[in-house]
C-alpha cells in the first residue's frame, strides 16, 4: 500500500509538473509569436487607392467624352425640406457662344427655388443673354444663354451655364438628367456636338 | 639557553570557547606547558639569515638569535614587567590544552583565478567554520596578522608549507593550515591542508571541486574545515549544499536561460543585461531603441503625408476650375506616394525591429546563464588518451 501511494504521488507530481510544462510553453507561444505578429501587422498602415478622382467636372476622369454637359456636384445628399444649389457644367468646349439646355427633374421631390446665370458666360467680356423656363407641371427646365450680335464673342474650356437652386420636397433619390435636345453653338451658329451627358443625384433623408 | 616563558597579555591564541579571554602565544624556542610545569621545545627554523646570529658557548650549548625579534622581545619584556601579573592560563584554556587540543592558525589561502580579496573573506569563512568544530585552539586571524606585520613577515606570498612551518614557528602554534582556491574553466577546488610546525609534516589534507555560482564556495569551504578536522560535517551544512548557492541569495530564484528569454522578450538587451553581458544588452537595446524610433518617425510621417492627401483631395473634389482641379490631382498623387514611401519606411524598420527583437530573444537565451545541473552535464561520449597503452580510448556514460 505504501508502495502504491508512494507511485501515486510520483504521478501526481509528474502529472502537474507537465501542467506546468504546458502552460509555460502556451504562454511562450503566446507571447512570442502573437505578440510580435500583433505588433508587425499593427504597424500597416493603409494606403487609399490611387482611383479616388471622383470630380465630374475632370475631363481626364469622366466616363463620357467632351463636349459634354454635367451637374456640379453631381451628388448631393440632404434633407426633406432643405434647399441646395446645383450647377449645370459644360465641359471641354471650344468657341462656345450659345447654349440652349433642357433638363428634367422629378417634381414630386424636388422644387426649384430660383435659377442664376453662370459664370462661364458671365465672366466674358460681354454680358450673355439669360433665359429660363420652369415647367413645374412636367418639372423641366429650359435655359437659354448666348451672347448678343456677331462679335465673334466666346468661351472654351470648363464652366458653369447656370445655378439652380432646388428645395427637397419629400425623402427619396431623384435624379437629374438631360434632354437630348440640348444644343450647342459656335459664333457662327454651328452646333457644337454634345458627346456626353452627366446625371445628378439627389438623396433626401 | 632558554628563553622565556615570556607571558605577554598582548600576544593570543584564541580561547574558542570563550572569545572575551586572550591568552599568550610564545615567540621563544621554548614554552612552558604550564599544565605540566615543563618546557616543551618548539621547532626552530634554521636559515642562512644575515639578522639571524647564532651562538655556540663553550659548555657545548648554544642559541639562536633572530635579530629582528629584538625590538619586540623588548616589547615583551617591557609588557612582562607591567602585566605578568594577569596572563596565566584560564581554567577554560588549561582544559582546552589538558583535552589535546592543538593551537592552530589559518593562513590566508592562495587565490588563483579568483579575487584575493574572495578567497580572503572565504579563509575568513573557514576559520570562522573551524572554530565551531570546537577541535583546535584557534589563534584569531587579525591577530595573527598583528603579529606577522610587526615581524615585518608578507603573509600574502607564503603558501608553501616551509613559510607556513615558519609563520607557525613565529606565532608559536602547532598546526598551520594552509590552502589554496583555484577556477578551472566553470569550476572551482579547493584545497587545504593542517600541518604540523614541529615536524613540517602535512597531518591532513582535503580538497574539493565544485562548479556553479561562487556563493556555494562559502559552504563548500565551511564542510572541509570539518573533514580536515576529520569530523563530520552538521547536518545543516549539508543540507546546504545539496540546496546549492539558492541558499546565499536570499531564497532568490537561480538565474536561467528561460529567465533571460522572458525579460528579452519584454524589453530588449534585458536578458543579457540579467546573464551580466551587459555589452549585448546595452548595443541591443539601443538597436532596437533606433529601429523603433525611425519606425515612430516614418509613422509620424506616414500620418501627416495622410492628413496632406485629405486636404488635397478635398480640395480636388470642390474645385470647379480645370487648371486647379489637376493641380490638385497632382498634389493628391503626390501626397499617397509619399504616404506609401513612409508606409513602406514604417514596414521596413518594424520588420527589422521585430527581427532584431526576435534575434535578441534568441540570443538571451542562448547566452543565459546555464544553472548547476546543465553546468555539470557531460557529454555521453568522451575521448582519452592513455599514454601506458598509447591508445585513444572513447567512454560512454549512460545515467541511470
Amino acid at each position: 500500500m505504501k508502495y502504491k501511494s508512494l507511485i501515486n504521488h510520483i504521478k501526481k507530481l509528474q502529472t502537474n509538473q507537465l501542467q506546468r510544462h504546458i502552460i509555460i510553453i502556451t504562454k511562450q507561444l503566446i507571447i512570442g509569436i502573437l505578440l510580435p505578429t500583433f505588433f508587425f501587422v499593427s504597424c500597416q498602415n493603409e494606403i487609399p487607392e490611387a482611383d479616388v478622382f471622383d470630380n465630374p467636372l475632370d475631363e481626364e476622369e469622366v466616363e463620357y467624352e467632351t463636349p459634354a454637359l454635367t451637374f456640379y456636384p453631381i451628388e448631393i445628399n440632404t434633407s426633406p425640406g432643405g434647399s441646395f444649389p446645383i450647377d449645370v457644367f459644360v465641359l471641354g468646349v471650344e468657341e462656345l457662344a450659345g447654349s440652349y439646355v433642357q433638363l428634367q427633374y422629378d417634381k414630386s421631390k424636388l422644387q426649384v427655388v430660383s435659377i442664376n446665370v453662370g459664370s462661364f458666360f458671365s465672366d466674358a467680356t460681354q454680358a450673355p443673354i439669360f433665359m429660363t423656363d420652369i415647367d413645374d407641371n412636367n418639372g423641366i427646365i429650359h435655359l437659354n444663354t448666348s451672347f448678343l450680335g456677331s462679335d465673334s464673342i466666346s468661351v472654351s474650356g470648363t464652366g458653369s451655364l447656370a445655378e439652380i437652386v432646388f428645395t427637397s420636397l419629400s425623402a427619396g433619390e431623384s435624379n437629374l438628367t438631360f434632354d437630348a435636345t440640348c444644343e450647342l453653338a459656335d459664333p457662327d451658329d454651328v452646333s457644337i456636338e454634345i458627346k456626353g451627358f452627366g446625371v445628378g443625384a439627389v438623396n433626401a433623408k | 639557553m632558554v628563553f622565556g616563558p615570556l607571558h605577554q597579555k598582548n600576544k593570543f591564541i584564541k580561547n574558542n570557547k570563550n572569545d572575551q579571554n586572550w591568552h599568550y602565544c610564545q615567540k621563544t624556542a621554548k614554552i612552558l606547558n604550564e599544565n605540566t610545569q615543563k618546557y616543551v621545545d618548539l621547532p626552530i627554523v634554521e636559515r642562512e639569515d644575515p639578522l639571524v646570529i647564532s651562538v655556540n658557548l663553550n659548555n657545548g650549548e648554544g642559541f639562536t638569535m633572530n635579530l629582528r625579534l629584538i625590538p619586540t622581545l623588548l616589547y615583551f619584556l617591557f609588557n612582562t614587567c607591567l602585566f605578568g601579573q594577569n596572563t596565566t592560563l584560564t581554567e577554560e584554556t588549561k582544559a582546552l590544552i589538558s583535552e589535546g587540543k592543538k593551537t592552530t592558525a589559518v593562513l590566508d589561502f592562495e587565490a588563483r583565478g579568483i579575487n584575493p580579496k574572495e578567497a580572503a573573506t572565504l579563509t575568513d569563512r573557514f576559520s570562522s567554520a573551524l572554530g565551531k568544530t570546537n577541535a583546535v585552539i584557534l589563534v584569531q586571524r587579525t591577530m595573527m596578522k598583528e603579529i606577522l606585520e610587526e615581524q615585518g613577515f608578507q603573509q600574502s606570498g607564503c603558501t608553501s608549507d616551509e613559510c607556513a612551518v615558519e609563520v607557525g614557528a613565529l606565532l608559536g602554534c602547532q598546526y598551520m593550515i594552509s590552502g589554496a582556491i583555484g577556477k578551472i574553466g566553470s569550476s572551482y577546488t579547493i584545497d587545504v591542508k593542517n600541518v604540523s610546525v614541529e615536524s613540517g609534516a602535512t597531518e591532513n589534507s582535503q580538497s574539493a571541486t565544485y562548479a556553479g555560482p561562487k556563493d556555494g564556495l562559502i559552504v563548500e569551504i565551511e564542510i572541509l574545515a570539518w573533514t580536515l578536522m576529520n569530523l563530520e560535517p552538521p547536518q545543516a551544512l549539508i543540507e546546504k549544499q545539496k540546496k546549492g548557492a539558492q541558499v546565499y541569495t536570499g531564497g532568490e530564484k537561480p538565474k536561467t536561460q528561460m529567465g533571460a528569454l522572458m525579460r528579452s522578450l519584454v524589453i530588449p538587451g534585458f536578458g543579457q543585461m540579467y546573464s551580466g553581458k551587459k555589452g549585448a544588452g546595452y548595443t541591443l537595446l539601443l538597436v532596437e531603441g533606433a529601429l523603433l524610433g525611425m519606425a515612430a518617425k516614418s509613422n509620424s510621417d506616414y500620418t501627416s503625408f495622410q492628413t496632406e492627401y485629405n486636404t488635397q483631395l478635398t480640395n480636388y473634389q470642390t474645385a470647379t476650375d480645370p487648371g486647379l482641379i489637376a493641380e490638385y490631382k497632382i498634389l493628391v498623387d503626390e501626397a499617397r506616394n509619399n504616404m506609401t514611401k513612409a508606409n513602406d519606411q514604417l514596414m521596413l524598420f518594424s520588420a527589422t525591429a521585430g527581427g532584431v527583437w526576435l534575434i535578441n530573444t534568441i540570443h538571451a537565451f542562448l547566452v543565459g546563464p546555464k544553472n548547476e545541473d546543465e553546468a555539470s552535464k557531460k557529454q555521453p561520449f568522451q575521448f582519452a588518451y592513455t599514454p601506458s597503452t598509447n591508445q585513444i580510448q572513447i567512454s560512454w556514460e549512460l545515467s541511470l
